[in-house]
């Protein structure tokens, strides 16, 4: 019925058809026009009902029934606000929940990390019987030097606030450290400059920046004559070197490099860092691999830290899952600050910060 | 004819115009004027059929697929629409005519031998 639509003037002209053959026959019958012509609309009763009827049967009617029932739809819903709003409400809510979930899911299951190679990056840490999950700043050059199943590891950590002064408007960033390898490693290429060196990452030489794009754009107006310049965090120096592109995890304004011979990496340390790691396995070995051969370090590395540490590493566990897991995990994020080992076991869980929640 | 001769005709039940409308159209494509005047002659003058109701009926007809129309020139040299039979309708017109005498019969058991008298 909704296809092929025949025009009401066709409809029209068969009915006019049909009253002049009548007309024809009547007259054949021995009347005159006159007469013929009232007979045969007589015959055929109401001209106009049966054009409302052929009417009725069209598409018309159907949009017509549809506006009028939405129209009525419309002034129920007016006329009870209590169940409208309930109704309106479990919509939205329905509506909001799934579009939710779809992001969880799409990050998770869909979007793939923008990363070069992202398949074989995982995240690496250690479980301690106190709480937190993490890898120790002691723990990581052993790690970083001593594995058998990683291309690459690096470590980030250390995320606070700090005052930007030097150029410019002040500003209140966030800050985090890195060890040199990290965006290399991920596969990122700067935006303007240049990522960090790896003798960056000693002492002495620590004191250099990258920037990330949204804050060069925002805060410096995207001027490429900032690298080369010195800005100010908390008040110390830092050479601006390079700019990194706004989908760089982890995220932060400004990155500042770890250097790995500073005292908190030794297990000697009164005080620790906790840190975040991502691997690049070597290709070919499986995470599973990774991890035993991780937990095994750990348990070379009990004998070089003082007999006060034994109680905490105690039962001290490694786990490494992809990387593009994190999103899922429960995962605990390095406390902001370096801090004592006797201090860890005071650390609440609600403390571990999940910044990695926006990995993907 | 006088409104006396119209009410003495009967009046047709509910659904039996698409019916007639079939079995008329068996005898070859005719035009909605023409199917009128046959069932009106066939039945010996006895149906009421009010020609106007015809073309609803046809509309229908064509929209359940059961006929087909086209325009075409009648025996006096007239443009009108005819409508022919398809063999979709053809079945239904088996399957309407088989119920239809299954009904009467059953109506007619209920009712009894007829009376003479009437």
């Amino acid at each position: 019925m909704f296809g092929r639509k025949r025009p009401a003037s066709d409809f029209h002209a068969e009915i006019e058809a049909h009253l002049q053959l009548e007309i024809e026959r009547l007259q054949e019958e021995g009347l005159n026009e006159e007469e013929a012509r009232a007979a045969a609309r007589c015959a055929f009763g109401n001209v106009t009902q049966a054009q409302e009827r052929f009417y009725e049967s069209g598409l018309w009617l159907w949009w017509d029934r549809l506006r009028q029932d939405v129209r009525f739809g419309l002034r129920m819903l007016a006329k009870s606000p209590g169940f409208t709003t309930v109704a309106v409400l479990t919509l939205a809510l329905a509506i909001g929940a799934n579009t939710a979930i779809f992001s969880v899911v799409d990050a998770v299951l869909l979007r793939p990390l923008p990363f070069r190679d992202p398949a074989r990056l995982v995240w690496a840490t250690e479980h301690f019987a106190f709480g937190p999950s993490t890898v120790v700043s002691a723990d990581f050059p052993a790690w970083k030097d001593r594995n058998n199943v990683f291309e690459e590891i690096a470590a980030f950590g250390g995320t606070s606030g700090a005052n930007l002064t030097g150029t410019g408007q002040p500003a209140r960033v966030t800050v985090t450290n890195v060890t040199t390898g990290l965006f290399s490693m991920l596969g990122v290429q700067p935006v303007a400059g240049r990522a960090f060196l790896a003798e960056e990452g000693k002492q002495g030489r620590e004191h250099v920046a990258v920037l990330s794009e949204t804050l060069w754009r925002n805060s410096f107006g995207a001027d490429p004559r900032i690298i080369g310049e010195t800005i100010r965090l908390d008040g110390a120096g830092y050479l601006v070197v390079g700019v990194m592109p706004a989908s760089l995890r982890p995220q932060a304004d400004v990155w500042t490099p770890l250097a790995l011979d500073a005292e908190i990496f030794s297990p000697h340390s009164p005080r620790w860092m906790m840190l975040a790691a991502i691997g690049r396995l070597k290709p070919g070995i499986a995470i599973s691999k990774a991890q035993a051969d991780l937990q095994l370090l750990a348990q070379e590395m009990d004998k070089e830290y003082p007999p006060q540490a034994a109680q905490f590493r105690a039962h001290e566990t490694v786990e490494v899952i992809p990387l593009h897991d994190m999103l899922g995990a429960e995962c605990a994020f390095p406390s902001p600050h370096p801090i004592g080992y006797r201090r860890l076991r005071s650390i609440d869980r609600v403390r571990q910060r999940c910044q990695f929640a926006a990995f993907a | 004819m006088s409104t006396q001769e119209a009410r003495e005709r009967l009046e047709l039940l509910q659904g039996t115009l698409g019916l007639l409308i079939l079995r008329t159209l068996v005898f070859g494509p005719q035009h909605g004027q023409g199917i009128a005047r046959s069932i009106q002659q066939t039945s010996e003058e006895a149906l009421l059929v009010e020609h106007g109701a015809l073309y609803p009926a046809l509309q229908r007809l064509e929209a359940q697929g059961w006929i087909a129309a086209r325009w075409g020139t009648s025996a006096n040299n007239r443009r009108a629409r005819f409508y022919t039979l398809t063999q979709a309708g053809r079945k239904q017109l088996v399957k309407e005519s088989t119920r239809w005498r299954r009904l009467v019969t059953a109506i007619g058991r209920i009712l009894g031998p007829e009376a003479k008298e009437g």
